[in-house]
């Protein structure tokens, strides 16, 4: 837990404080994203828990302790940290880069080998084949892995992350954004992550903290910055298709439903003649739940070809993920000029689908909800 | 071929000469490590102090060798003695070394800096495991330069008492003794170039493959 309390920061020769009396707490295993425009105060905020800059006043504590009690190399031996240039160091090896803090602790040979090969894995990253390259035989989005591996190596509970994924292509980006969230639902690190941009704090953030001219406007959760912005400012900056980044927020895991009948594959056809009445088509499934395709059941019947129904089993083209935002199915509706997409657990089983209507319809209750 | 001649004939003479040059070189170098690597640490981030002594590198490096060991002679406590050598090699050698190691380590990257810091590594641990590693091929560059300069301004230094491959020039000039003035002159470009080689090796062999790959 973090918490800030009555912090300013004062430059000389500025006329107004670069961070003003912040109160503020980042619960436990909670990921809180400072975000706003440039010159907001967020890095600054950031910068200020791990004291690479110190607070001209205030408190800021970690799990109950006030920073300034330790040395301050010794917190941020604790502490992970992640800038958007990586930072990391060339002429080590990315063995050598993640076993710095590590090493620094005191750790046995044997102990440091073993962390970095199980944290390379963590961020899919091969270890036979990586840990003996150098920074600059990895690409942009390898390096930032390494970073976020680096950061972690010595099992930190606060994590501070500066626009860590801000040097990445987009698409790159997307993927680690994926890729730490679902490492977070395993770790629960307490993160301190800061960024410009509001659709990744809306992806990534349990809390947002949205700053301007050093003062905290807004702490509140992605849902309510989205559907009830405190002022003006927070809805500018929210910016104005406020529906279209819910989507990003809401995961089909919420609004999925398993409506479509479903059928083993070669399975007798009386049950097709069941399902005509009810329903136009049905999901094919294996013997251990995992997606075959679908079939058209009117276009079956109409053939007069019930009994060889395998037959005319199609196949999706694409299927979500549980975690999969409703924008990501949205773009793979449009993409893929489907109504229907299934959605599959990760171990590839069947779980439900979402269609257009439901989202839509989703997102006009969410909406009508939160605006009373 | 007369030349060859000479050069066979007075074997142990040349040699010995060449053992004193590289004695008087490789003193100095001793020195100048020692005192502009820790001068160059030391001004690291202090911009003013350095730009004023980089300012006197660079008058000393543009005053004349020969002038320099001029005045060293006549400074008590210096006169004729290898002292006086010794002094004007590591005073050439600030330039190239001091301001090699001063630059090299303020170039180094500002987030490397910073995540270094970020992870709880202490001002000394960075700069030995951190800045100096990253700036050492700059350095060593530095270090290059100044060493095969040492062997040509160390041939200068026979005005002033010294006896090394400088000598065979001089006196070969003065006996107008051509054989001896260019065994002497060879030599001396030899040996500078083999310094240079010599360093070039020990570059490649000492600098993190992590920096050669630049690509």
């Amino acid at each position: 837990m973090i918490k800030i309390e009555g912090v300013s920061k004062y430059y000389k020769g500025m006329d107004r404080p670069a961070v003003s009396k912040l109160d503020l707490e980042i619960k436990e295993g909670e990921i809180c994203v400072f975000v706003g425009p440039s010159g907001c105060g967020k890095t600054t905020t950031m910068k200020m828990i791990n004291r690479i800059i110190e607070p001209t006043n205030g408190i800021i504590s970690i799990d109950g302790k006030n920073i300034l009690e330790f040395d301050a190399d010794e917190l941020r031996l604790g502490i992970g940290y992640v800038i958007q240039k990586v930072g990391l160091f060339p002429h080590y090896t990315v063995f050598e880069n993640i076993a710095v803090v590590p090493k620094l602790k005191g750790w046995k040979e044997d102990k440091v080998m073993s962390r970095v090969r199980e944290l390379l894995d963590v961020v899919d990253l091969d270890p036979d084949e990586n840990m003996y390259k150098y920074p600059n035989q990895l690409s942009g989005g390898q390096k930032q892995r390494v970073g976020v591996a680096r950061a972690m190596a010595a099992n930190p509970s606060v994590m501070l992350m500066d626009e860590p994924f801000g040097a990445v292509d987009p698409i790159t980006r997307n993927q680690l954004q994926n890729e730490f969230l679902a490492l977070q639902k395993k770790v629960k690190m307490t993160i301190c992550f800061v960024t410009h941009d509001i659709d990744e704090a809306i992806k990534m953030g349990d809390k947002i903290a949205i700053m301007n001219n050093g003062k905290l406007v807004q702490y509140d959760t992605p849902e309510n910055i989205l559907f009830s912005p405190i002022n003006e400012f927070v809805e500018e900056f929210v910016g104005s298709d406020r529906a279209l980044k819910v989507l990003n927020l809401l995961r089909v895991s919420s609004i999925m439903e398993a409506y479509m009948p479903t059928i083993r594959y070669g399975s007798d056809s009386s049950q097709i003649n069941e399902f005509y009445n009810n329903s136009n088509f049905a999901i094919v499934l294996n013997d251990d739940n995992k997606l075959q395709g679908y079939i058209d059941i009117n276009r079956i019947v109409e053939k007069k070809n019930v009994e060889k129904w395998c037959d005319y089993i199609r196949t999706y083209d694409i299927c979500l993920g549980i975690d999969s935002t409703l924008k990501d199915a949205m773009v793979a509706m449009l993409e893929n000029d489907m109504k229907t997409i299934p959605v599959l657990d990760d171990e590839k089983k069947y779980i439900g689908v979402v269609n257009f209507d439901m989202i839509k319809s989703h997102v006009g209750r969410e909406y009508e909800t939160t605006i009373e | 071929m007369s030349t060859l001649k000479y050069f066979i004939k007075n074997i142990d003479k040349i040699t010995d000469l060449t053992m004193e040059h590289i004695e008087l070189i490789s003193l100095a170098m001793c020195f100048a490590l020692i005192i502009w690597i820790s001068i160059g640490i030391l001004i690291r981030n202090h911009n003013k102090l350095a730009n004023g002594l980089l300012g006197v590198a660079s008058i000393i490096m543009s005053i004349p060798s020969i002038s320099i060991y001029g005045i060293l002679v006549t400074i008590p406590g210096f006169g004729l003695s290898r002292l006086s050598a010794v002094f004007a090699l590591v005073l050439y050698a600030m330039l190239p070394i001091m301001r090699n190691v001063y630059l090299a380590l303020n170039e180094v990257d500002e987030s490397i800096i910073e995540a270094a810091r970020g992870m709880g590594m202490k001002k000394n641990q960075i700069l030995w495991k951190i800045q100096l590693p990253l700036a050492f091929p700059i350095i060593f560059a530095g270090v290059r330069v100044a060493l095969v300069m040492m062997v040509g301004i160390a041939t200068l230094a026979v005005y002033i008492g010294e006896r090394n491959l400088g000598r065979l020039i001089q006196q070969g000039i003065t006996r107008t003794h051509m054989d001896m003035v260019l065994t002497g002159g060879l030599l001396v470009a030899i040996l500078a170039i083999v310094v240079d080689g010599v360093m070039a090796l020990i570059q490649k062999k000492l600098i993190s493959p992590g920096l050669h790959l630049d690509s």
